[in-house]
């Protein structure tokens, strides 16, 4: 039996197209990239040797640390929201609605194949505070309070952003680990509650442990995706007012391509990406020491 | 699905996807070397272009437009010899394809080159890459097609005459007529005059200004202008120099002026998330006094849809003066629109004609076919409404040109001007912390 | 008949509120899009348009050709999600299901591919690309979108066969069935579901996808819907929001029709003992 899950064959033809298109379109240009941290210049000027300088300049460079911290800042803050609200959803699918819920999860997909541009003009136009208030500062208005501009101020910016990226997402993850739930056999749920296992029980005990590989991996896509926010930042507020909600993405992305600085643009990639790895091999070591003591089944 | 594949399969004959990925690595491990194929349109037998490639920016599809139509028409002869063949690419995107295709020795004949790149200095202009456009309209014998304002705002933003003047625009503030015979003020001439005009309006309960915090330079004109005003044109090139800086106290005080402006409420609330396209709707709608914008308004002015209230409602004047200043009102803030140079490497006598056919037409037909301003003169005659005329009078008059706050600069500095410019309004930024931001951008570019 | 239980009502009024703020916005869009720009700008947002702007649906069929886009974003996006989905779930089968050593550094191997942002990939892929001549075709689409999807693809299908007990896979093979073959009739119709789903998430990421498109080409011959929707933007800023909505329209009712066509075979998928094992 170890001997066919380990047919050398079938691992290699199944593998093998993936990781060819992966290693020539992604590792490959990676490389090519992160060889330029050891240099100077563009393109056109060409590259000029610059040794450890592009990190020594890093270490020292206060807008590098304050995107990195708004990033930091974005992604945790973010992951918790949307995660926590899909898997809500995920459960009220699952435990609520059960059938009838195709109508409602394909509702809250919606927002997900929005265009960027579209979802951004909604929300400038939520929260807008001329040419006339927008229907949030309207509400506040009706209760007595004073208009906010709120896309002009880095903090109440911020929230702005959040509960777009949790509207927008919600749905996604919901559907994401709707995915991993229905895929909870029954009866294992149906015993546990002859068991006298009920509600914040049943979820504590029972779901969240049985969908753990999904919600764990929901995590890592929700990391990924808000670390790496850069459309909507753009189309919100670009990044302003002054750098005050510039993520490290758009920072990189300003530095090689307005400032046409290669080098230095590659090295707050290669910043960038390792910080997001780690998060994440924390996150994924957890998950597989997880299955590896439930399931016994590697190696 | 059928039909796609059908599609596909046309389009992908020659490649094989296996094959293209092994020689991708084939690639990805050199350096490029400039073998590959050209599609752009270059190296003819005899050197230069093949077809009149032109590579512009999607959001400006005036200038492709007309060409076409030019090709149509005028241009018939040249665009035979040399077809023209238009590609455009977002305007976000230029900084860094525009280099990319360069080091690649893939740029089109003509192209939107990169703002701060294309000056004297800059990476495009040092690579060679870009054609002098004053020896070669001098040999053409074609300099006098051009407005000598239009020629000179290019050498003085730029270093050297490097992009084709397409547009040409002076700036300065449009007005809502009524609101100021309502209100008993006249058009200001002096800063003074302006602030008192602002203040009259807003005791009356109108907005006085408006501007787009999202697009910086609505707010930091008001800078360089005001400096012009009071340090003369040459207020920013002495920045550059190391001879002035924005600490210095005359330069403060331009900071501070306008940031006053903001501090007494005259731009309304929430300037620093407002968009251009709000500033447009709410001076259009009648609700502002005034909107610092250029002469390319003109187009919205005219356009029922966007000024239900008619043109006759709107004036336009220029900046005022600073009293005691060593500049003069006749100096306009004037741009030509984005850069669009040609490619040394490709220029031939094919090339030449269309040029020669462009600087000759291209004046006229603009202004007839979409009633805009460019800096090629105008051949023919062409029935122009009254402010229209009015604008292009004032053009004329120009003594000199006032360059953008961002011109002279890199692109940290444009990028730390702009996105400080709502916040020095509505008092996210103190005056001396935004000449601070400024002075730290400036070291920062080299 | 059932008794409705107080916990009920609350669950069925919070699924209504829910719904009402996933959907107005759908609603906002559709108002909008038959809005003049002046409407539009100082209207309020869920007024309805003072007469129907049906013009703003015929500039946006005609400024840029959008007929081209919906042609060229189709042909984009589908081969890149068939190949997508095939390799990845071959691949994360292979990283998850089979047993050798160098598993779980290959399967951080397409982790670390998912942090990399994709900008930092443009200029090494331009000059590739310029270089083996495929710029402006549509071949930097289907391998650059196929490359991309593919660290999450992997990850995400890893994720789900692990869900699966492993029993199933043993007693396959324990029944003389090669592993290529559990693959097909084991492992593959127990992940319909999962593969559904995300290749509804590729879908969008692709179709949505702005950074790529604006890339590697630019013939307006091949320019995609996100590409085209640049042209309701003008040089200093302005946006003409009418046409542009109506755009949008076109391209998210177009894309919703699609959506629910598959939304469907997520229900089958569900239906089918298959799922449940």
């Amino acid at each position: 039996m170890q001997s066919v899950l380990g047919d050398k064959r079938a691992i290699v033809i199944l593998l093998a197209p993936a990781l060819l298109f992966y290693t020539l379109i992604k590792v490959v240009p990676i490389f090519w990239s992160l060889g330029l941290t050891f240099f100077d210049g563009n393109v056109l000027r060409g590259f000029t040797p610059a040794g450890f300088a592009n990190f020594t300049r890093l270490v020292g460079d206060s807008n590098f640390w304050e995107s990195l911290t708004f990033s930091f800042k974005y992604a945790a803050v973010a992951t918790v929201l949307q995660v926590t609200a899909g898997y809500l959803l995920a459960l009220l699918y699952v435990f609520a609605l059960k059938r009838s819920s195709v109508i409602v999860r394909t509702i809250c997909f919606f927002p997900v194949i929005l265009p960027t541009v579209a979802v951004a003009q909604l929300f400038k136009r939520l929260f807008a505070i001329n040419p006339q208030p927008g229907p949030v500062n309207a509400l506040i208005e009706f209760f007595g309070g004073q208009s906010i501009d709120w896309l002009g101020d880095a903090t109440t910016a911020f929230w702005v952003f959040m509960i777009m990226d949790v509207w927008k997402s919600m749905g996604f993850f919901a559907v994401l680990l709707f995915a991993g739930l229905v895929d909870i056999p029954e009866e294992i749920i149906e015993s546990a509650r002859i068991d006298g296992a009920n509600g914040l029980r049943l979820v504590r005990h029972m779901i969240i442990p049985l969908s753990l590989p999904v919600l764990l991996s929901a995590i890592v896509f929700a990391i990924n995706s808000t670390f790496k926010v850069f459309d909507s930042v753009i189309a919100l507020t670009n990044g302003g007012p002054g750098n005050d909600t510039t993520p490290l993405t758009l920072y990189m992305f300003r530095t090689t391509f307005t400032y046409n600085e290669y080098g230095y643009g590659s090295t707050l990639a290669l910043a960038l990406t390792v910080v997001a790895f780690l998060i994440t091999i924390v996150v994924f070591r957890s998950s597989r020491r997880d299955v590896t003591a439930a399931g016994g089944a590697k190696k | 699905m059928p039909r796609s594949s059908r599609l596909m399969r046309r389009r992908f004959a020659p490649a094989v996807a296996g094959a293209a990925a092994l020689a991708l690595i084939a690639t990805a491990c050199g350096p490029a070397d400039g073998g590959g194929s050209d599609p752009t349109g270059g190296d003819s037998a005899d050197g230069g272009a093949t077809e009149f490639s032109f590579l512009t920016i999607t959001e400006n599809p005036q200038i492709g437009e007309e060409l076409t139509r030019l090709s149509e028409g005028a241009c018939a002869d040249a665009n035979a010899a040399l077809p023209l063949s238009i590609e455009s690419i977002a305007q976000a995107e230029v900084n860094n394809r525009v280099p990319l295709l360069a080091s690649q020795e893939a740029l089109p004949v003509m192209f939107i080159s990169p703002t701060t790149e294309s000056k004297v200095g800059g990476d495009m202009y040092e690579s060679g890459a870009l054609l002098d456009l004053e020896t070669t309209f001098d040999e053409l014998g074609i300099m006098d097609n051009v407005l000598p304002a239009a020629a000179e705002t290019v050498k003085t933003i730029y270093g050297s005459m490097v992009s084709i003047p397409f547009q040409y625009n002076v700036e300065g503030f449009w007005y809502n007529k009524d609101l100021f015979e309502a209100n008993g003020i006249e058009v200001p001439t002096t800063w003074e005059d302006f602030k008192a005009a602002a203040a009259t309006l807003d005791t009356a309960g109108v907005q006085p200004l408006t501007a787009a915090g999202t697009q910086g330079w609505t707010i930091t004109r008001y800078l360089s202008t005001y400096l012009a005003r009071s340090q003369g044109v040459d207020a920013l090139q002495n920045v550059v120099d190391g001879n002035a800086s924005f600490s210095d106290p005359e330069y403060l005080t331009a900071i501070e002026e306008v940031s006053s402006l903001g501090e007494a409420g005259y731009f309304g609330e929430g300037v620093t998330s407002r968009d251009i396209d709000t500033v447009t709707s709410q001076f259009f709608a009648g609700n502002v006094g005034m909107m610092y914008n250029g002469s390319w308004t003109l187009s919205s002015v005219y356009d029922e849809a966007q000024n239900p209230l008619g043109p006759d409602s709107f004036g336009f004047f220029p900046f005022p003066e600073v009293e005691g200043g060593s500049g003069s009102i006749s100096d306009y803030p004037a741009n030509t629109g984005t850069v669009t140079a040609l490619s040394a490497d490709l220029y031939n006598d094919k090339v030449g004609d269309w040029l020669v056919c462009i600087a000759e037409n291209y004046g006229s037909s603009l202004m007839e076919n979409q009633g805009a301003i460019s800096g090629f003169v105008q051949n023919t005659e062409v029935e122009t409404p009254e402010l229209v005329s009015e604008i292009v009078t004032q053009m004329e008059s120009a003594t000199g040109a006032v360059i953008w706050f961002e011109a002279p600069f890199g692109a940290r500095f444009g990028d730390a001007a702009g996105t400080n410019a709502g916040p020095l309004l509505d008092g996210g930024i103190t005056p001396e912390d935004y000449a601070a931001v400024l002075e730290e951008a400036i070291a920062a570019d080299g | 008949m059932a008794r409705v239980t107080p916990g009920q009502i609350v669950i069925w009024v919070l699924t209504g509120l829910l719904l009402f703020t996933m959907a107005a916005p759908m609603v906002w869009l559709l108002i909008s899009s038959f809005k003049t720009q002046n409407e539009f700008l100082t209207g309020g947002i869920f007024d309805l348009p003072e007469s129907w702007q049906w013009g703003n649906y015929i500039e946006a069929w005609v400024t840029g050709d959008f007929a081209t886009n919906v042609r060229n974003s189709v042909i984009a996006t589908l081969p890149s999600l068939f190949l997508l989905l095939l390799t990845g779930v071959a691949a994360g089968f292979a990283l998850e299901v089979m047993v050798w050593k160098g598993r779980n550094t290959t399967l951080l191997l397409f982790l670390a591919g998912i942090m990399v942002p994709g900008q930092m990939l443009l200029v090494p892929l331009f000059i590739s690309y310029f270089q083996l001549g495929l710029t402006e075709t549509y071949w930097p689409f289907i391998l650059t979108y196929t490359a991309m999807g593919l660290p999450l693809t992997v990850f995400m299908m890893a994720a789900y066969f692990r869900s699966l007990p492993r029993e199933i896979f043993e007693a396959a093979t324990i029944d003389g069935a090669s592993m290529l073959r559990s693959f097909v009739s084991v492992g593959v119709p127990m992940v319909t579901n999962a593969i559904v789903t995300l290749g509804l998430v590729q879908f969008f990421s692709i179709w949505n996808d702005l950074l790529v498109a604006l890339t590697f080409v630019t013939n307006p011959d091949l320019a995609t819907i996100q590409v085209g929707l640049l042209n309701f933007s003008g040089e200093y800023g302005a946006t003409n929001y009418g046409p542009l909505f109506a755009a949008i329209c076109i391209n998210v009712f177009g894309t919703l029709v699609i959506f629910l066509m598959l939304s469907k075979q997520i229900m089958r998928g569900m239906a089918s003992g298959a799922i449940k094992g």
